[in-house]
């Protein structure tokens, strides 16, 4: 009989990161399903590229990490690749999926396959690789995917439907919105909530994303703090923008802004990848609020449409100062609410200001 | 999964209702010399002496936590021997032969009614020092100490919460000497002056409610009552049990004292009705013994100093399988000896004995599930990355020092990293490191 000396304690939950990140993939799932359905194969095309291209640059750069600095032993390439690949797990291909389907669902169907290529290869390996791989990444990967096309291939596409709703050329809903802001836009709320309007493939549709919603806070793997957050903070933004600019439906402009570009498929899947996101629950709420102040930002005043890519990645960067061990506390304190309330005044005060 | 723990789920409801079986005259009893707290000793018999029961054999020196070593059957000493205690190291042990008698010490002797009403705290605190009772819900604290303090106590909180799964030790006690414990209850109050006492235990044991229920009508001038706390782990620590008991919140660093407040648990209640009542130490404890390892999981009231190997044909040995995990205390916090060849000592609660298991560790995905579930409310993760970074400064202001190392950041953990054990790494640290 033998018995094993271990440190206490000798129970464990039962979950795991893997499971954790399959469940985000089923959460994808209807987004996906949505795209091929009114993309096709454009859409498919999109996925299977980015997938692909994600995971394969993972395998390699772990693989490349497990064969580990030269310990004294020679070894041919066989061996180094046998001892390599010895230490693989599952993990690392599920999680390069995650942030393939996130990305393809944030890019346009007319984008072409280089492109989409190397796009995602800049996103895995400079957002995420370069960093040390999973958990170690600040940016999350598929946002640097998404800013880095965004810069450089933006003027080649063309955001187009299929025949499932108008062909309209040349930009999102926002688009609209941005040079008539007193107008609703041309489609309708249903067509918003249903995903029927020109957008990337796979956040304009509300009703999917809030599907993926539900999944994520079933299986407890979403943090519903930093959703909750950036959504209140981002209506009550609105409301004001609304009121600053006399809008005739105040209501039906605030349910447009909340469907349409890419805010929910944003909140509800990319910032609330564990990763990149604060630790804390104080620091996660505040997380939210900072995100949608500066969508928010971004959409009324910048010279993008939309800003979901960007604000996640502005997020990003503060979230080792939001975690200083000086301040970081999982209590809820006065200051974090000075915090909160700070960032909504600076944002309104600009609203009222300027528009 | 991004959640807080709030219950550890209790995987093998074993031994909950099984009847407490004895096993209390083994051939030979092992007394401990030295313990983790006293690392000398002096010992008064040699081989060959006949010993009674309850006799003192010797003494442990401790300074503060000095005490008397007492033979807890009457028979012959044969000579030291090396065994495992409790800590997980190997000590010597006294090995006295069992002559089956109980021919009990001549201190040993019934305190009238009478004579304990005259008992001062003073008197109490003696009696208790010299029958060296410690806490023996798993602490070894010395309980005469707790009797010294200063301050005005006004209420005693007796601790039958048990929060580890697989444990019904302080459940089985509190079935079988009910009315022993409100005697050990009402010493304690008379010494400390307490308006009150109160009974905790858990809220989803509803047999203990009925018990009390019923049993407290019998005690209606006394001012003894129950209280039910919660479910969750570790609701036992005494700084959340006196909140879901009273709703004081007791800070780090100061005693419950301060605060008015005495705690036992039932078990080292017990053995002050047994000091004040009869004068004799603890020579018996209960014991569970459960776990998917072992055939037939078991309560046993033994005596103080079994041989674990004596116990084993009793729970039908071990199920197949070459490797276990043998643990000694609960399964949270509980110590993993090399071997089997343990003394059940009067702290040790329980001896779980599981199945090998394998826990495949991943990166962390800062999750957050650490920090959400810490009952002190520290940063788990945070501290393991200063220790990675081993930045002395860092875990000083993340207070890993207080740590209670109740287990529940590796339970949680997504990525099963042992979380507790960077954060007792960061504790010694921080004794060690210089800069």
């Amino acid at each position: 009989m033998e018995f094993i000396i271990e440190k206490a304690p000798h129970l464990r939950r039962r979950s795991s990161a893997t499971r954790m990140m399959s469940s985000v993939l089923l959460a994808l799932l209807p987004s996906v399903i949505f795209s091929f359905v009114v993309y096709g194969l454009q859409a498919l095309k999109v996925v299977g590229i980015s997938v692909l291209t994600m995971v394969i640059a993972e395998v390699v750069f772990v693989g490349l990490r497990n064969m580990g600095p030269y310990d004294g032993v020679k070894r041919t390439f066989s061996e180094k690749l046998k001892k390599s690949y010895a230490k693989f797990s599952i993990t690392n291909i599920v999680s390069p999926l995650v942030s393939a389907v996130i990305f393809a669902m944030i890019m346009p169907a007319s984008a072409s396959w280089y492109q989409i290529l190397i796009s995602a290869l800049f996103g895995i390996i400079v957002g995420k690789l370069l960093f040390g791989g999973l958990g170690q990444n600040i940016f999350n990967p598929a946002a640097v995917g998404r800013v880095f096309a965004m810069l450089c291939f933006n003027a080649t596409w063309t955001y187009s439907g299929n025949n499932l709703f108008d062909v309209v050329a040349g930009g999102t809903p926002l688009t609209q919105l941005d040079t008539s802001l007193l107008n609703t836009g041309n489609y309708s709320l249903y067509n918003l909530f249903m995903g029927f309007y020109p957008g990337t493939i796979g956040e304009t549709s509300a009703l999917c994303i809030l599907i993926g919603l539900v999944i994520l806070l079933a299986t407890r793997v979403a943090d519903f703090r930093t959703m909750l957050s950036a959504f209140i903070t981002f209506v009550i933004l609105i409301l004001f923008a609304g009121l600053a600019l006399n809008a005739p439906n105040l209501m039906q402009y605030i349910l447009y802004h909340v469907l349409s570009g890419g805010f929910l498929f944003g909140m509800t899947f990319m910032i609330t990848d564990p990763v990149t996101t604060p630790i804390t629950k104080p620091g996660r709420v505040i997380y939210g609020v900072l995100f949608s102040c500066v969508t928010i930002l971004i959409r009324l005043f910048g010279a993008y449409p939309e800003g979901v890519a960007y604000a996640i990645l502005i997020g990003n960067v503060f979230v080792p100062v939001i975690d200083y061990y000086k301040w970081s506390t999982n209590k809820y304190h006065y200051k974090h609410l000075i915090v909160v309330v700070l960032l909504i005044a600076i944002v309104t005060t600009f609203i009222f200001a300027a528009l | 999964m991004i959640a807080k723990t709030k219950a550890i789920k209790d995987v093998y409801k074993l031994t909950r209702a099984l009847p407490t079986r004895n096993f209390v005259n083994p051939k030979y009893v092992y007394i401990s010399i030295t313990n983790a707290r006293c690392n000398k000793a002096e010992i008064y018999v040699k081989p060959g002496d006949k010993v009674k029961c309850c006799q003192i054999i010797g003494k442990r020196d401790g300074g503060f936590f000095e005490q008397n070593i007492y033979s807890t059957v009457s028979g012959t000493v044969i000579g030291n021997e090396k065994h495992y205690h409790r800590s997980g190291k190997e000590i010597e042990y006294l090995k006295i032969e069992n002559n089956y008698k109980d021919d009990m010490a001549d201190t040993i002797y019934e305190r009238t009614d009478e004579e304990i009403s005259k008992l001062t705290k003073d008197d109490m605190t003696q009696i208790i020092k010299d029958t060296s009772l410690v806490g023996l819900g798993g602490s070894s604290f010395p309980t005469y100490v707790k009797f010294q303090t200063k301050d005005k106590i006004d209420t005693i909180l007796i601790n039958g919460i048990e929060c580890e799964p697989y444990l019904t030790t302080d459940h089985r006690i509190m079935l079988e000497f009910t009315h022993e414990i409100i005697s050990g209850l009402k010493y304690a109050m008379q010494a400390f002056g307490a308006k009150r006492g109160v009974i905790c235990f858990k809220k989803k044991y509803e047999d203990l409610e009925e018990l009390w229920k019923a049993v407290l009508k019998s005690y209606p001038y006394d001012n003894i009552s129950y209280c039910k706390v919660g479910n969750f782990y570790p609701q036992g620590w005494e700084v959340e049990m006196i909140k879901s008991a009273t709703g004081i919140v007791v800070k780090h660093g100061t005693l419950p004292a301060k605060y008015g407040i005495m705690d036992f648990n039932v078990s080292t209640c017990l053995g002050i009705w047994r000091a004040i009542k009869h004068n004799e130490p603890v020579i018996e404890r209960n014991i569970t013994i459960t776990g998917d390892g072992i055939v037939l999981p078991q309560n046993f009231r033994v005596r103080v100093g079994t041989s674990f190997r004596d116990l084993l044909p009793l729970v039908g040995g071990y199920t197949p399988g070459d490797k276990k995990v043998f643990i000694m205390g609960g399964p949270m916090m509980g110590v993993t000896p090399s071997t089997d060849d343990v003394i059940l000592t009067r702290t040790v609660t329980s001896i779980i004995i599981l199945n090998e298991h394998e826990y495949k560790e991943e990166p962390c995905v800062r999750c957050g599930s650490c920090v959400y579930s810490c009952p002190v409310g520290l940063l788990p993760v945070q501290i393991m990355n200063a220790v990675k970074a081993m930045d002395k400064e860092r875990m000083l202001a993340l207070k890993c020092n207080e740590c209670i190392e109740c287990g529940l950041c590796t339970y949680s953990c997504t990525s099963k990293i042992h979380v507790t054990d960077y954060i007792r790494r960061a504790k010694l640290l921080t004794k060690v490191m210089k800069k």
